[in-house]
């Protein structure tokens, strides 16, 4: 019984990390090709472009936040690992769903929207800032999945 | 704090004095010269701006000399200096009485660039030619013998080995005045054919039977191929020194490069003189010059004005209703290092309130909520604080510092409360230092990593405190208007609809009391609204149904609200993650041998990156918060930038 739950618990933490690196992966990428296209041009405007292509690069690390936070839970971080029934395997596993769906559709947005900022920069460098918000804008949703998937997992009872 | 108040002036002076108090006016600094418009009275422009383009030329000559000692710097710049350049201090009298005479150098520099260029094409050459010579090296004849005279050819040929058969065939079977040395090469054979005038077209016909090309010399050589490929070499060797002198001498113009500079910024500053005279309008006897300075400095100019001389008049007065006013914000000690933040969203206009104060207590507040760890915090605080002592960078660079040292500062006292300091890491110290985890845990008042939701809740709080804040603003701006029905109706009135619904929900958890005192405001405020806000509307009817809908905006405050529960996210984010940090550490420490130390390693890595993309969420999302939730609900802006017509210099400071 201990091994089914624990299936679901990891296939969720898996789905977290994963996913949502999947997203953040194709985001910077998106980004850093822009990025090296405007630094051809101007290899000066390194600082900023790097700045705008890490932006993407957070859902990564919601996701990661997240797969760890079950893996704590479980206790497989030394100490003894819980016990967890199938129902509360699967329960984890729905919780990490929010931040693993979200963060990989909205790395994706983020990175298009960062490649647009980038070429922004490109034209007008003294508008960093305001480049720099408008990806800050998709990141929201990701911030309000991470949100989801905090509050579900805090609710699960082991 | 506030929007510096500012008076439009106008001089009207003497044209013969036009040179004389644009000068004074740059020396000042205080004035913004704008040109005029709707005048009444027909003006030209007093002066063409012919120099302006010989300015502007020799701007460009100096850039040149500049950008080409760059190029030939022996030592460059290390990243801080590229990012941070020093500036050159000098004193303004003496960059008044600027007389470099760059021109020796820009005709140096120019024939040194030429130079360079020759003997780098040459260069190129003689790699080329070697590279041939080195080909062919298994020749044994003096190449001047390849030629033509009077009654014979010759060519030089290439033959893979399979071809070579049946050339020799095919030559025998055309007659006998020919010759044919052959040498081995790595394909095959060289061979140099020589042969009688009359052989040479079905000679050649062979050859392209066989598609063999003749190799063509690139040049006369002398001397069989290795003494040529010799001498070249000994030659290359010189345009090498010959380079390498240039270069040195080259080098010897970086010691003027301090007075290029100088002399660069002396130009610029004579250039932005010229604009703004030849931008001035007036008639044939007379100028005027207009511009904005502020209220307080408007005697300064007067009083500076005298020593130009008598022949002028100075009018100063408020700015009018349809004029747009620079704006120059000044702001306390605290307040003027969130400026930034102002000016990246825009400046406010010349009729509303500067917000800085306000947006800055918030983002502070905010910043540390979304870094919120003690140890990131005073990294933080110490990077803001002491970098800009020891880096040559301008105030708004050093404001820019300080704001996130401030935010050093909020993360280190949210980090205390909330319990994180680098993390756990603190709760897993050796028994020796017990003190110190008594210490922290005293300190914390929540623990959002087991206990996520009194948290969640206090960044649901602030946001109704910054919301409501924002509403209160546009309600003191529209009052400061005399707009006093918009300003009651419209923000007062939701205000209190607001705020008695969070004293509601205030009294539903604690204090019971609140609820009688609120459900009466809650009511009552609400048929205000509903009374007042379908006063656009004729139809009764539509009157009241608009008025209905209109308290359908509370989901739109929710929603601004709930925006707000990032703060706890990303707070909680960075505590996780130096989490994180801590237990794979640990994890990579437990293995024998230097296990502690690659341990340490993956603890340190993960944390610097946890602080580098904590810091960038914290600064942006606090940041959006700010535009976004806070600034739409009073926040017009449109203002422009306070511009004083100065000395503009790049890399001279005046002292």
């Amino acid at each position: 019984m201990l091994v089914d739950g624990l299936v679901f618990a990891l296939c969720g933490s898996a789905l977290a990390i994963g996913l949502a690196g999947i997203g953040s992966a194709v985001g910077v990428g998106i980004a850093g090709a822009t990025g090296a296209g405007v630094m051809t041009e101007d290899p000066g405007k390194f600082g900023q472009v790097l700045l705008l292509q890490a932006l993407p690069g957070t859902q990564g690390i919601y996701g990661l936040l997240a797969g760890f936070w079950v893996l704590i839970k479980l206790g497989l971080f030394g100490g003894t690992p819980a016990t967890v029934t199938v129902a509360q395997g699967m329960q984890i596993m729905f919780a990490c769903l929010p931040i693993a769906i979200v963060g990989l559709l909205s790395g994706i947005a983020q990175g298009k929207t960062s490649a647009a900022s980038i070429g922004m920069i490109a034209r007008r460098p003294e508008e960093t800032g305001k480049a720099i918000i408008l990806p800050a804008m998709v990141e929201t949703y990701a911030v309000l999945a991470l949100l989801a998937t905090i509050l579900l997992l805090n609710s699960i009872k082991l | 704090m506030a929007i510096c108040k500012v008076k439009k002036i106008d001089i009207l002076a003497h044209r013969s004095l036009l040179g004389a108090i644009v000068s004074c006016l740059q020396d000042l600094g205080v004035v913004e010269v704008v040109t005029q418009e709707n005048s009444s009275v027909a003006l030209d422009v007093v002066r063409s701006g012919t120099s302006a383009e010989e300015l502007e030329r020799k701007i460009g000559e100096i850039r040149y000399c500049l950008e080409f000692l760059n190029r030939y710097r022996p030592e460059k710049p290390t990243f801080l200096e590229s990012f941070f350049p020093q500036p050159i201090e000098v004193k303004k009298e003496e960059f008044l009485r600027q007389n470099f005479n760059y021109i020796p150098i820009y005709r140096a520099c120019l024939s040194i660039e030429e130079q360079l260029n020759e003997i780098r094409a040459t260069i190129n050459r003689m790699n080329g030619n070697i590279e041939f010579l080195r080909r062919i090296q298994e020749v044994q004849l003096p190449l001047e013998c390849l030629g033509e005279t009077r009654f014979t050819f010759s060519v030089l040929l290439e033959v893979p080995r399979e071809k070579y058969e049946p050339l020799e065939g095919k030559l025998r079977g055309i007659g006998k005045e020919w010759v044919a040395q052959t040498f081995s090469s790595p394909r095959g054979f060289f061979v140099v054919l020589l042969g009688h005038k009359d052989l040479e077209a079905e000679v050649r016909a062979i050859l392209q039977e066989l598609s063999l090309m003749p190799l063509a010399l690139p040049q006369a050589f002398e001397g069989t191929p290795k003494e040529a490929r010799e001498k070249l070499e000994a030659r290359l060797q010189e345009a090498s020194e010959e380079r390498a002198n240039l270069l040195c001498k080259a080098l010897l113009y970086l010691r003027y490069e301090k007075d290029l500079k100088v002399v660069h910024d002396y130009y610029s500053t004579l250039l932005e003189r010229e604009r703004v005279e030849s931008a001035i309008l007036g008639t044939k006897e007379a100028c005027l010059i207009s511009g904005w300075a502020q209220e307080e400095l408007v005697p300064l100019v007067e009083d500076s004005l005298q020593e130009v001389g008598r022949e002028w008049m100075l009018y100063h007065r408020d700015p009018q209703e349809n004029e747009h006013p620079p704006i120059d914000l000044r702001n306390g000690y605290w307040a003027k290092n969130f400026e930034v933040l102002t000016r990246l969203y825009g400046l406010p206009n010349y009729a509303e309130i500067d917000p800085t104060p306000f947006l800055s207590l918030f983002f502070f507040l905010f910043f540390g909520m979304c870094l919120g760890d003690v140890i990131y915090g005073i990294v933080l605080a110490l990077l803001g604080f002491v970098a800009p002592m020891y880096l040559p960078v301008g105030e708004s660079t050093k404001r820019f510092f300080h704001m996130l040292g401030w935010g050093g500062v909020a993360s280190v006292v949210v980090g205390m409360a909330t319990g994180s300091w680098l993390g756990d890491v603190f709760d897993y110290l050796p028994a020796f230092l017990g003190v110190v985890t008594r210490f922290k845990r005293a300190l914390t008042v929540i623990d959002p990593v087991n206990n996520p939701l009194p948290m969640l809740i206090f960044s649901l709080g602030l946001g109704i405190g910054q919301v409501l804040v924002g509403i209160a603003l546009s309600f003191v701006k529209e009052w400061r208007r005399r707009h006093f029905a918009v300003a009651i109706m419209d923000h007062l009135s939701w205000f209190i609809f607001l705020s008695s619904i969070v004293l509601y929900l205030l009294g539903m958890v604690v204090f019971g009391f609140l609820r009688s005192i609120a459900i009466p405001l809650v009511v009552g405020s609400a048929l205000f609204l509903v009374a007042t806000q379908g006063r656009q509307k004729k139809n009764p009817i539509l009157k009241v149904l608009s008025g209905l809908l209109s308290l359908y905006g509370v989901v739109s405050y929710l929603g601004d609200v709930l925006s707000y529960s990032r703060l706890f996210a990303l707070g909680l984010s960075s505590s996780i993650i130096a989490i994180l940090a801590r237990t794979l550490g640990a994890l990579f420490g437990s293995s024998p041998y230097i296990g502690w130390l690659i341990g340490l390693a993956v603890a340190l890595l993960f944390n610097v990156f946890n602080l580098l993309m904590s810091g960038l969420g914290a600064f942006v999302h606090s940041a959006r918060l700010q535009y976004v939730e806070f600034f739409t609900k009073f926040y017009e802006n449109g203002g422009r930038e306070f511009k004083p017509f100065g000395y503009k210099t790049k890399y001279v400071k005046l002292l």
